[in-house]
């Protein structure tokens, strides 16, 4: 029966932090060498572009672009590897580009973020092929340049220096415009749609 | 869930439930040890930030959280010496706990339906599970009154039909605070011109640093910006500080034939409608002039970082002056907005920012990428969500395109 829009929940016990909840991949195991309970993180998911993945040393990305209202196409974001642009697809657009994490730059929360960082023509606002878009590691979305946009693309958590989770915030490509400041003054505003 | 066994031993494993959960996912269950209906929320973000729900040390504890200690960091929330306060107790001691930690949330529920408030509609869905509309009141009737409720005054005066279930509700909400909005409005009788001279002062008011991003659950009650039911001369006039968005709301159906006025436990049936599907971007408009007509605007100096806007305009008619009053508030106004980033759609559908071609294999590499990815993309578009459901988004505010309008 379709019961939309009030799906019925499965029978679930309260979140627990000792127990792993039934029906989200408890898993326990019992053999000569003890028990073991252990759950995967979340459900499953689709995939979306920007989808994150946690790997050894970074973390990679699904395709995903990002095109300005009257710029050129979309365009592929860049991931510095080694010292080097490469497009996040990868050099040969199979094997994704890694973006290579640091401890040091999670906030004292044990929080970083991936972000798409735009740079758009100084004049026009538009993104074109020459626009920088790249993404990178940060503690802060927040950018202090006026001619530079940031977007999150996802959540790193961290523990003990480690990287133990990342979370997608952008589940579609992504449509940039830049608006200057009217009256007043001030700095113009990058928004992403 | 699957039972193996193996020299080692046994192995009892259950695979992830196989629905996508999406952001703002909420999910209720009873909890025997803080004997009430709690709800964790998948982390939805607003920007670059998942709220946090403030709770209490206690009430965690409560319900079966232990959260003296941040499982990121290893250290006692709030451990830094610049939070140090010892003197509050673990029972009001409180802990803002971002949405990635899954805490649980308790649930207070509102009655809806036969013996719940007759201003709040019961779905059809309930209906026809056995939930009954409230009956219609006559003048006078207790009908709200919780006493009347325990009494069973209202059991006596309307009879309960057969079978019937209960039903309770509770929403969650997310809380954006922002800068508001506030008007102060001066009027002078004109003593040679025989017209009022009004003057509107403008100006921007911070919300309190301990307001954050956060989520509320309760009765969500939504403010619309109407600033047609204020009379802006009769008194100063501050917008709300925040925004807000409706995230769920669960239903708890009873079983069959229970009194009425009935406390939920863990006999009764959870549903949950969502009304956020998707991570959000919220941003707020710019503080801006706008012209008047008549009088002219000025803009004082910045005093403690609050902007302040002096707008004098001259009218003959009191009405007159309430409506311009009214215009200037909503012109100026200084609520933000939500969206979803989906490409510039305002529903699931990807956004089609490429020509899809068909994957290349000739000598050209650079050809060859390029439509590899616009495959990919093309591909990617045509995927059908897991599962099909009407994720739909947030449209975003084109007046944020066109400000001078």
């Amino acid at each position: 029966m379709n019961t939309w829009p009030f799906p019925k929940h499965e029978a679930a016990q309260p979140h627990s932090r000792v127990l792993a909840q039934p029906g989200v991949g408890t898993r326990l195991t019992v053999n000569a060498l003890g028990r073991s309970t252990g759950r995967t993180p979340g459900g499953q998911t689709f995939q979306h572009p920007w989808r994150p993945a946690l790997s050894s040393g970074g973390v990679t990305f699904a395709l995903g672009t990002v095109a300005s209202l009257a710029g050129v196409g979309p365009i592929e974001p860049k991931i510095k590897v080694n010292g080097q642009l490469v497009p996040m697809s990868g050099k040969d657009g199979i094997t994704p580009a890694e973006l290579a994490l640091q401890a040091g730059i999670a906030n004292s929360d044990g929080v970083s973020w991936a972000a798409l960082e735009i740079k758009p023509d100084a004049t026009s606002g538009e993104l074109t092929k020459d626009s920088t878009a790249e993404i990178i590691h940060t503690a802060t979305v927040v950018s202090h340049e006026p001619n530079v946009g940031r977007c999150a693309i996802a959540m790193i958590l961290w523990s003990g220096g480690n990287p133990l989770r990342v979370l997608p915030i952008v589940h579609f490509n992504l449509r940039y415009v830049r608006l200057l400041p009217t009256a007043g003054g001030g700095a113009p505003r990058h928004l992403f749609l | 869930m699957t039972l193996a066994n193996s020299l080692l031993g046994d192995a009892i494993s259950a695979g992830p439930s196989p629905r996508w959960k999406h952001p703002w996912f909420t999910q209720p269950a009873w909890s025997p040890t803080a004997n009430r209906w709690v709800a964790t929320i998948v982390p939805g973000f607003v920007n670059e930030q998942s709220p946090i729900y403030r709770a209490t040390v206690e009430e965690q504890r409560d319900a079966g959280n232990p959260w003296e200690i941040n499982p990121l960091t290893g250290k006692q929330f709030f451990s830094d010496s610049i939070f140090a306060q010892p003197n509050v107790t673990d029972a009001t001691r409180t802990v803002d706990l971002p949405l990635y930690l899954n805490p649980s949330i308790p649930m207070d529920f509102r009655g809806i339906g036969f013996d719940g408030d007759p201003s709040d509609d019961v779905p059809q869905f309930f209906v026809n599970l056995g939930a009954a509309r409230a009956p219609q009141q006559s003048a006078g009737d207790a009908f709200n009154d919780g006493d009347a409720l325990q009494n069973g005054i209202l059991g006596a005066s309307t009879p309960p039909p057969p079978n019937l279930r209960l039903l309770r509700a509770c929403d969650f909400w997310v809380h954006q605070p922002r800068l508001a909005l506030t008007s102060e409005v001066t009027l002078e009788p004109g003593i040679a011109t025989g017209v009022s001279n009004v003057t509107q002062t403008l100006g921007v008011a911070s919300p309190a640093s301990s307001d954050v991003l956060r989520v509320f659950q309760g009765t969500f009650t939504p403010y619309t910006p109407d600033t047609a039911g204020i009379d802006p001369l009769a008194g100063d006039y501050e917008e709300p500080d925040f925004d807000e968005l409706l995230i769920s709301t669960v239903y708890l159906l009873s079983p069959p034939n229970l009194p009425l006025g009935s406390a939920p436990d863990a006999t009764w049936t959870p549903y949950v409608r969502h009304n956020l599907f998707w991570n959000l971007q919220w941003a707020q408009p710019a503080f801006r002039i706008l012209p008047t007509d008549p009088g002219l605007p000025s803009l004082p100096p910045l005093a403690a970082g609050a902007a302040q806007l002096v707008i004098n305009f001259l009218t003959a008619s009191i009405n007159d002056m309430t409506q311009q009053a009214r215009n200037i508030l909503a012109g100026h106004s200084l609520a933000g907005t939500f969206w979803t980033p989906t490409g510039g759609g305002k529903d699931a559908t990807f956004a089609a920012l490429a020509t899809a071609q068909a994957v290349k294999t000739g000598p050209d590499r650079q050809k060859n990428l390029a439509a590899q990815i616009a495959a990919d993309q093309a591909a990617k578009r045509a995927a059908q969500l897991d599962p099909d459901f009407p994720y739909n988004g947030q449209p975003f505010p084109v007046s944020f395109l066109n400000p001078a309008a």
